[in-house]
């Protein structure tokens, strides 16, 4: 077990492959509890070895999708295969699949050990065999120390180990993770995101995990799905969804984003020139389907924006504008900018040195320019 | 100056709730049990109170020490020597043990129903468990006797059900008595029970039915050992009370239903041997004392172990 990325996690798009056969796969799943839809008319489909995330705010029918697969949910309508299986009529006691919860649901009257082998207790595996395998596993989320421990002698994070360790101990085909870091504090989350990340190559299982938290989604996920009211909006990996979201509402849910209306005026050769309502113009390279006269949005992400004092030479996709508000994070500093449109544009910069001289400063007048090839344009 | 006058009455106050409970607990329990144990040590006579007391405060420090070395033990002796009382006491202890059992059989599903009932509903049923309470608990064990005796509402009711050709001989045996301790004591049984599985984690129920349990196998793995508090306390609130019962044995027991409350009562009113009642009374308290020191252990436990 090398520490070293294995090559096959660099090749790994079996999404982009069309042999590839999917893992498990949701056929039109919908959801309904009373009047209220939860999942509405959801198709999508998971691939072996996959880290997959279901991104969301809350309501928005990620846990329940994820419900359904540990079988906590029945489906109202369509179905949901899992190597090909209907699981429409399997228990959840009965379905490969292990679930990592929100709470840990630990068994409070069992030690570390006990929980950790209730599951393999439970399918009647013999004595030495199961203590064979919780030793495995306790090495493995490093909690040895810990056995006899019961769960309200461990802080958050062993806890978290520990409901790690239960879930995966049955070794099954797909590992269910609820909102898995979200009682951890900041450090130790991201710590725990690496973690997960190289456990899951390690073991070459399934992963699936249900998360609010954008940084944990793009951190662990090979894929990720972002959910908006019960339906998906977007499926892509973290690099594509960030750079190539396909509507506003990812852009804004994945980072931060400055949107400006804008008709499009015309379209040629990959580029898409636009006109903002104060006349600015603009022009980006995008190959989004957009006819001439339309409204879309331009958009884009404070990173992608330069800004200086001096005016850009570019004819295009610069906004001059007065800074309104400075945020210093340390390693970014934010400047809200208030253009002459009278709208307001985010822009941020990379702290690469110590000490800048003459930093922008509030009230400056500056200059905001973008690249074509930095911007999107949206439809929706 | 004011401050200190603040912190003055808040020690005072401070200090007065820990000592009142104790202070409770001298006036209404050590010093009855007390009164009660000194009679125990004296010997009975044609008088009124019928009895020559075994120490007097008229004695004097002097007095009392000689008061004490006279202190007779023959009434404690005289139990061992009448096989009624240690049959009472055994008698009784059976009772209370297989009624508490029964209560348990009973009021675990009863609880564990209105734990699972919908939110709203959880109140109503809470009502309905505490209802019985609003009337007197001695004309509900008296009410039973209408429904158990041989011309009554169950007698009457299995008959119309063609269940029976005969009228059961209920009343005055010691299924009467099984049924009204069960019938009485059942509340207390349900509501600690209720107050832990209403508490319990659902999720718990979920991770077990993850890793490979079924429902069943849940609720024995799970929701089983973790209601073991509330199961004990239930147990112990039934269990200590029916021990020393005596309504229940007297309204609907027979004549051959032994109880140690019912022997006591009758060796203070138609024996009018006061001594002899008062030792019964203190040995039936020390015996219940173990299963009060049992239980309190087992609460002092399970505060540890959910700390």
């Amino acid at each position: 077990m090398s520490n070293q990325p294995t090559p096959s996690r660099r090749l790994f798009q079996p999404w982009k492959d069309d042999t590839a056969v999917p893992f498990i796969e949701f056929r039109n799943v919908t959801k309904r509890y009373g009047a209220v839809t939860a999942v509405d008319k959801l198709s999508l489909s998971i691939y072996e070895r996959e880290f997959f995330a279901l991104l969301g705010p809350s309501g928005c029918g990620k846990t329940t999708l994820m419900r359904m697969l540990a079988g906590f949910e029945t489906v109202t309508e369509g179905a949901i295969f899992l190597e090909g299986q209907d699981l429409a009529n399997v228990p959840p006691h009965q379905r490969p699949v292990n679930m990592m919860f929100q709470s840990y649901a630990l068994f409070p009257h069992m030690n570390v050990e006990k929980n950790i082998g209730f599951g393999l207790k439970q399918e009647g595996m013999a004595k030495s065999e199961i203590d064979d395998r919780v030793a495995e596993m306790l090495s493995l989320v490093k909690m040895e120390e810990f056995a006899k421990r019961k769960p309200d002698q461990l802080s958050g994070g062993q806890k978290q180990r520990v409901a790690l360790a239960r879930s995966l101990a049955k070794q099954p085909k797909l590992l269910l993770l609820d909102e898995p870091l979200g009682a951890l504090d900041r450090k130790l989350r991201e710590e725990t995101q690496f973690e997960l990340v190289d456990l899951q190559e390690r073991l070459g299982i399934t992963f699936m995990i249900v998360t609010h938290d954008q940084e944990e989604a793009m951190t662990v996920a090979d894929r990720i799905a972002v959910m908006d009211r019960g339906r998906i909006v977007q499926v892509d990996p973290p690099v594509e969804m960030y750079e190539r979201p396909n509507s506003q509402y990812v852009a804004d849910f994945l980072g931060d984003i400055n949107v400006v209306e804008a008709k499009v005026k015309s379209t040629s050769k990959g580029v898409v020139k636009l006109e903002t309502e104060s006349g600015a113009p603009i022009a980006v390279k995008s190959e989004t389907f957009v006819s001439v006269g339309q409204q879309a949005f331009f958009a884009v992400r404070p990173e992608k924006f330069d800004i200086t004092r001096v005016k850009p030479k570019a004819k295009v996709n610069v906004f001059a504008g007065e800074v309104w508000d400075i945020a210093y994070l340390g390693d970014l500093t934010i400047y809200k900018v208030k253009l002459d449109s009278g709208e307001f544009a985010k822009a941020s910069v990379l702290n690469r040195t110590l000490r800048q001289e003459n930093p922008i400063t509030w009230e400056d007048r500056v200059y905001l320019y973008c690249s074509p090839d930095a911007a999107l344009v949206l439809t929706v | 100056m004011k401050a200190i006058s603040k912190i003055l009455v808040h020690n005072i106050v401070g200090k007065a709730s820990i000592w009142l409970p104790y202070l409770w607990l001298m006036i209404f329990f050590l010093a009855p049990f007390a009164l009660v144990a000194k009679l125990s040590l004296s010997e009975p006579a044609i008088a009124q109170p019928p009895y020559i007391p075994a120490m007097s405060f008229a004695d004097g420090p002097a007095g009392w020490w000689a008061d004490i070395k006279k202190f007779s033990f023959s009434n404690y002796v005289f139990l061992t020597e009448d096989s009624l009382y240690w049959k009472s006491y055994l008698s009784s202890i059976k009772i209370a043990f297989f009624s508490t059992a029964l209560t348990l059989l009973i009021g675990y599903p009863l609880a564990y129903g209105m734990a699972r009932a919908p939110r709203t509903l959880r109140p109503v049923l809470l009502m309905l468990v505490i209802l019985p309470f609003w009337t007197s608990f001695l004309i509900r064990v008296y009410a039973w006797i209408g429904i158990l005796k041989k011309e009554g509402l169950l007698n009457q009711f299995l008959m119309w059900l063609n269940v029976i050709s005969e009228p059961l001989t209920i009343l005055n045996t010691n299924w009467a008595v099984y049924i009204g301790i069960v019938y009485s004591y059942l509340p207390f049984m349900v509501l600690p029970l209720y107050a832990n599985l209403e508490k319990q984690d659902y999720t718990l129920l979920e991770a077990a039915s993850d890793l490979g349990c079924t429902r069943a196998q849940s609720f024995w793995k799970i929701t089983w050992p973790l209601s073991m508090p509330g199961v004990i306390a239930g147990c112990f609130l039934v269990f200590i009370p029916a021990v020393g019962e005596f309504v229940i044995p007297s309204l609907l027991g027979g004549s051959s239903t032994l109880m140690i409350g019912r022997t006591l009562f009758d060796e203070f009113f138609q024996n009018r041997d006061w001594p002899v009642s008062s030792a019964v009374a203190v040995i039936l308290l020390l015996l219940l004392i173990i299963p009060i020191m049992l239980f309190q252990r087992s609460e002092a436990k399970m505060r540890e172990a959910g700390r």
